[in-house]
């Protein structure tokens, strides 16, 4: 999964794997990491599932040896592999593309759902 | 399709300022804090409007006291987007006539042993020719099963249907549930028009994945011992063709032997 700040979802993680399911976290700080990653190899995708929780991720990018792309994602889908997208109130035009893929539109920037009758005090940003 | 919406309160608006109320914003009903997608290959998107919504600091979070439910909230739609609840399969499909027997399989392949072996014998033979007869009632029977904790278990539902289609559907029946076992079983008549038909089961429900299987028989006329013997139509006339050969024998008799 493609991930901004790995210890920020621990919890989730942790409950992730307690269902059984083996978790590889990208951390998309580690260039590296992101140019070898790949989601299939010769046709056959590497993993059941893709978790994408980094909605400023500026770009996804095919580098020369390896990277994701948008079209990566749309075969990794069309050969059944599942995906969770995550957005937030500075995600960037590239999340907000692939989530357009699957036909979920998301407002404009800085644009959220607001509800003033059941806010939440400690996380209330006025 | 939306998973989590706001309340009729919750509307789309920037954070930083007022939103002026001639700009237009989305209210409540046509926005969805998460949505979820199903492709007709069975794969699951799941997108949330926040990644907040999966942080640890969620997670603990209280509210007015209770623990929020972040934490079951995210687990379950994590787990109907990886494949881990709402997927169906279906085994052990089978067809017959209503009082068991198999249906008939009349063309066979003829065995040819001067020609080289091929993956594409006969071509005007259907592989597996089973046949129907028009107005036969048959029974078709299938198991679906849901995967249910990581085991496969028993799916029941009231609404499945069945259609029996040569390109448009001539049958069209609910099917009964045996829910203990899983098991979809109707009976019906075959229509009157012969041709190639299939047994077509489609069931796409929200949530569910798509259950689709479809099986080719043929249906065929009567053959001529088939029809009715007799045919109430056509008593008049077997009443006039006795009479005709009753009377002519009285007749003659009479003409023969009385004294005139």
């Amino acid at each position: 999964m493609l991930q901004d700040k790995v210890s920020r979802y621990s919890v989730f993680f942790e409950d992730l794997s307690a269902r059984g399911h083996t978790l590889s976290v990208l951390d998309l700080s580690d260039s590296n990491a992101v140019s070898r990653m790949g989601l299939d190899h010769y046709g056959e995708t590497l993993y059941d599932n893709l978790l994408i929780l980094a909605p400023s991720i500026s770009k996804f990018s095919k580098g020369n040896s390896g990277g994701i792309s948008q079209e990566d994602i749309l075969s990794f889908v069309r050969e059944g592999g599942n995906v969770l997208i995550a957005g937030d109130r500075d995600m960037s035009d590239a999340t907000r593309q692939v989530a357009e893929l699957f036909g979920v539109h998301f407002d404009k920037k800085n644009f959220e759902a607001i509800d003033h009758f059941t806010a939440v005090s400690e996380f209330d940003t006025k | 399709m939306p998973l989590l919406s706001g309340n009729p309160t919750t509307y789309s608006g920037p954070t930083n300022k007022y939103l002026p109320t001639s700009e237009k914003s989305l209210g409540a009903s046509e926005l969805a804090l998460v949505t979820a997608v199903q492709g007709r290959n069975n794969a699951r998107v799941v997108v949330a409007g926040s990644v907040d919504m999966f942080s640890n600091e969620f997670f603990t979070a209280k509210i007015n006291g209770n623990a929020s439910g972040n934490r079951a909230f995210a687990a379950s739609i994590s787990s109907w987007a990886f494949g881990e609840r709402g997927v169906l399969r279906f085994r052990d499909v089978t067809h017959t006539k209503h009082d068991g027997t198999p249906p008939d399989v009349i063309l066979h392949e003829k065995e040819r042993p001067d020609l080289p072996l091929t993956l594409y014998p006969d071509p005007e033979i259907t592989r597996n020719s089973l046949v129907y007869r028009i107005r036969d009632d048959i029974t078709f029977s299938m198991v679906v099963e849901e995967l249910v904790d990581g085991n496969w278990t028993p799916f029941s539902a009231n609404d499945m249907q069945l259609e029996f289609v040569m390109l448009d559907p001539y049958v069209r029946t609910t099917l009964s549930n045996d829910e203990s076992k899983g098991l979809f079983y109707t009976t019906f008549t075959a229509p009157d028009s012969y041709g190639i038909f299939k047994f077509r089961v489609l069931y796409r429900r929200p949530g569910y994945s798509v259950l689709h299987h479809e099986n080719q028989v043929s249906l065929r006329p009567f053959k001529h011992d088939e029809y009715e013997r007799f045919i109430l139509g056509a008593y008049p006339y077997y009443a006039s063709s006795f009479t005709a050969l009753i009377a002519f024998s009285v007749f003659s008799l009479l003409f023969l032997f009385t004294k005139e």
